[in-house]
């Protein structure tokens, strides 16, 4: 590298920062972004999201014991009173329109003759309208209506059996099972709450769970930085539009050394713009990213394959123009197979395998290892590896490509 | 020529350079309609939801193991991996699974011992507990605790009537049979969820993904192009066209309202191909109610038109414009839920959704598209978008100058 390099990249670089555009686009809106997918993914991912209330409304056509029981004392109880807000309605219809209308997310019939079947014993349903426009919700009331209307049965079950066993067992008497049964139903109450099979809900192995807000950090950084040396290198082809390219080569520098100043620019804009990105997100989120030493190997190895991409943008490209609406058209559809906008670990495996094809994935998956509390160099050689190749091979074809004038 | 004509002639001027240019093309329809079927085919199950992969790995591999095999297999939202518990987990561990649902060796036997047992749904600490996993397994698992307490409970009775503790254990492991036997083919009390929608019976069906990014994608890049293209505006004041335009015997009036009337029917072109492609290509039933469809996409135009107006009038430089058009276009159709279905987003951000057009336009297509309403339905949404576009052009055409 010589002199002339450090200079033209230092002077295109105090341009840059001055340009308060771009301070705009490749800071404040990854920022702004930021902050929304975190509001937005933040309860939806540590599991709390449910916890607001589903608001689901109830009809009792039914008006028997059972079905007074089953409001009043199941679905009102406190577990399933976190998991949903009930409200009732007159009329099926009412409840119908109001789902219908997305204004809540199930209504629950409870028909008529409900009680009626439970108590004896047989059959019987129950309807959940949903609004299919929100079925993810509509799937999580249906699986909780289920489980406590089981409750109603236990009872009935219970009896039942007991019954049928020891009759068939010939331990009593059909005779003397009807006589007890009363006696039975009280007897029955000792037992009831008893759960034999507990649910154990359990975090796996590995670093804790990150808000949404620590993922899009990344992810957006990732995303944003891809935008920045895109607009970076598009400064060459306006420099080559205005001949200004040209006039400099009449002086005594060489070729590499405006292309080698141009690339070190580039470079050094996705660093600082990253670097940037890093510390407001520490700054004002809170974001904690880990070991600051391999952040700056990662963050240059992510520098560096962007400021390739870009070069290969900026050289396939005929205008400023041109490139500017070929960048967005590259990186948006790339950011997503990579991860940058719905999380890699989320996406269906045909997805998680095209994803490797995409810079996004790489640079996701190394800053990751290191917010997870990666501290060895081994943790995030790979992608780092990937991640030089992929900024070797475009910079190489695309310094190939570029034209001075 | 009257002013009209004169309108009308900068209005189809402006289309005719449009449908020309490439570079429109790939914005206004490659890129929505590449990002709607990546996202669309990514998030294939349950509206728009990703597909939840899980594992189960069952190793008991019993009748009452299977019970949570076959339930978590017939949930769409769940894309799930029949496995052992090693493998499982090994699963969980890699990230390849967001949970992992594990039965251990001994589980059955130890239900008809009347023992009890658990099972453990693990999920990524990454993502977070998985809600409908644990509440499927927590459905199943209701049950068999309800078989263990009527085996229990006929056990018990046994042997208070016969004074002989050796019969129990027998006698409880076929009384939790008989009890299990109650669930199948109808549980005691059945949960049926029937989607409630406009549509008539022979045209309901589940819903897609793309029923989601179809018009998602649509109602981010039909106002990212509009507000770009109002915003040209700009450009043209800042080279001094405008002001030329001037001197030729065109009135203000005409060659603004040809120039909004440009924008405006570029956006229904653009509209247009894409509803056209999502219904035939993509098979989104945007078709349900072409009249709520024109009203809708008629008023939400109006919006989008308004809003490139009023940056136009407000803005001064090409530069200004390029910075704010993604920050007034891409944010809101955030908060719209053009991305992700709202119902994802906490109730807050569901709120916000209000805020914004894009809001509106979601809730009135999704109306139309998955919940199958006629043109009544979605006259709220119209009339919400229409009074965005009244405001935004009231705003802009107050603000703008010429020079």
């Amino acid at each position: 590298m010589t002199d002339k390099t450090l200079v033209i990249a230092l002077k295109d670089l105090s341009i840059r920062t001055r340009d308060r555009r771009s301070a705009v686009i490749l800071l404040a809106m990854p920022m702004a972004l930021i902050f929304i997918l975190g509001l937005v993914f933040t309860p939806l991912w540590s599991g709390t999201a449910e916890i607001q209330r589903i608001p689901i409304v109830v009809v009792d056509q039914d008006r028997g014991e059972i079905a007074r029981l089953f409001i009043e004392q199941i679905l009102a109880t406190g577990e399933i009173g976190r998991l949903l807000r009930i409200d009732r309605a007159g009329e099926a219809s009412a409840a119908r329109t109001l789902v219908m209308r997305g204004r809540r997310v199930a209504g629950l019939i409870i028909p008529e003759g409900f009680s009626q079947a439970v108590m004896t014993g047989r059959p019987t349903r129950l309807t959940l309208y949903t609004d299919p426009a929100q079925s993810i919700r509509a799937g999580i009331v249906q699986s909780i209506v289920t489980r406590f209307a089981a409750e109603i049965a236990k009872r009935q079950i219970a009896v039942t059996v007991a019954a049928e066993t020891l009759i068939v067992e010939r331990v009593m008497t059909p005779d003397q099972v009807a006589a007890a049964i009363p006696d039975w139903l009280r007897d029955v109450e000792e037992f009831i709450d008893h759960q034999a099979v507990a649910i154990a809900e359990e975090r796996g192995a590995g670093p804790r769970f990150a808000p949404a807000i620590n993922y899009y950090a990344i992810a957006m950084g990732v995303m944003y930085i891809l935008f920045g040396v895109s607009i970076a290198s598009q400064g060459i082809l306006v420099e080559r539009r205005e001949g200004t390219l040209a006039r400099l080569r009449t002086t005594p520098t060489t070729a590499g050394d405006i292309i080698g100043g141009k690339l070190l620019a580039t470079f050094l804009t996705g660093f600082t713009q990253l670097s940037l990105l890093v510390v407001f997100t520490r700054a004002f989120y809170g974001v904690r990213w880990g070991s600051p030493l391999l952040l700056a190997v990662m963050i240059s190895a992510t520098a560096l394959a962007a400021a390739g991409l870009g070069t290969l943008i900026a050289a396939l490209a005929r205008s400023p123009e041109s490139a500017e609406a070929l960048a967005p058209a590259v990186i948006l559809p790339m950011s997503f197979l990579g991860g940058s906008m719905w999380p890699i670990y989320a996406m269906p495996p045909w997805l998680d395998t095209a994803s490797r094809l995409s810079f996004n994935r790489w640079a996701l998956d190394g800053f990751l290892a290191i917010m997870d509390g990666a501290t060895t160099a081994a943790a995030i050689a790979q992608p780092v590896a990937i991640l030089l190749g992929m900024g070797v091979v475009c910079l190489a074809i695309g310094t190939w490509r570029l034209r001075f004038q | 020529m009257s002013a009209v004509h004169k309108a009308a002639a900068i209005a189809l001027l402006s289309l005719a350079i449009t449908i020309r240019d490439r570079g429109a093309l790939l914005w206004r329809l490659v890129m929505p309609l590449v990002m709607t079927v990546l996202v669309g085919s990514a998030f294939g199950g349950a509206a728009g939801a990703a597909r939840l992969p899980v594992a189960v790995g069952d190793d008991d591999d019993s009748s009452y193991s299977r019970l949570f095999v076959d339930r978590l297999r017939t949930e769409r939202a769940i894309q799930l991996v029949e496995t052992t518990v090693t493998d499982a987990q090994a699963r969980l561990d890699r990230r390849r699974v967001a949970a992992a649902v594990l039965i251990p060796k001994g589980f059955a036997s130890r239900i008809n011992m009347g023992k009890d047992t658990d099972v453990s749904v693990r999920f990524d600490p990454r993502r977070g507990p998985q809600t409908l996993v644990t509440e499927i397994v927590r459905e199943t698992a209701m049950r068999l605790s309800i078989d263990s307490i009527a085996g229990e409970f006929a056990a018990a009775l046994a042997v208070r009537q016969s004074a002989d503790p050796s019969m129990a254990p027998g006698l409880r492991r076929r009384a939790i049979e008989r009890a299990d036997g109650h669930w199948s083919p109808t549980p005691p009390i059945t949960v049926t969820a029937e989607p409630v929608t406009a549509f008539a019976a022979d045209r309901r069906r589940l819903p897609t993904g793309m029923e989601q990014s179809s018009p998602g994608f649509a109602v981010m890049f039909v106002m990212m192009a509009a507000v770009f293209s109002a915003a040209a505006l700009v450009v043209e004041r800042q080279n001094g066209t405008l002001a030329r335009l001037l001197t030729t015997p065109t009135s203000r009036a005409a060659i603004l309202g040809g120039k909004i009337a440009g924008v405006y029917l570029q956006g229904l072109v653009q509209m247009a191909i894409l509803v056209g492609v999502g219904q035939a290509v993509l098979d989104v039933n945007w078709g349900q109610s072409p009249v709520g469809l024109a009203l809708l996409v008629g008023a939400y135009l109006l919006a989008a038109t308004g809003l490139g107006i009023m940056l136009a009038a407000v803005v001064r430089t090409e530069a200004q414009a390029a910075t704010l058009v993604p920050v007034v276009t891409i944010i809101p159709a955030m908060l719209g839920g053009t991305f992700w279905p709202i119902e994802v987003a906490p109730s807050y951000m569901r709120a916000l959704a209000y805020a914004v057009p894009q809001g509106w336009a979601m809730t009135g297509f999704v109306n139309i598209i998955t919940r199958g309403f006629g043109w009544q339905g979605v006259l709220p949404q119209a009339a919400a978008l229409a009074g965005f576009g009244a405001a935004f052009f009231l705003a802009g055409i107050w603000l703008f100058r010429f020079e």
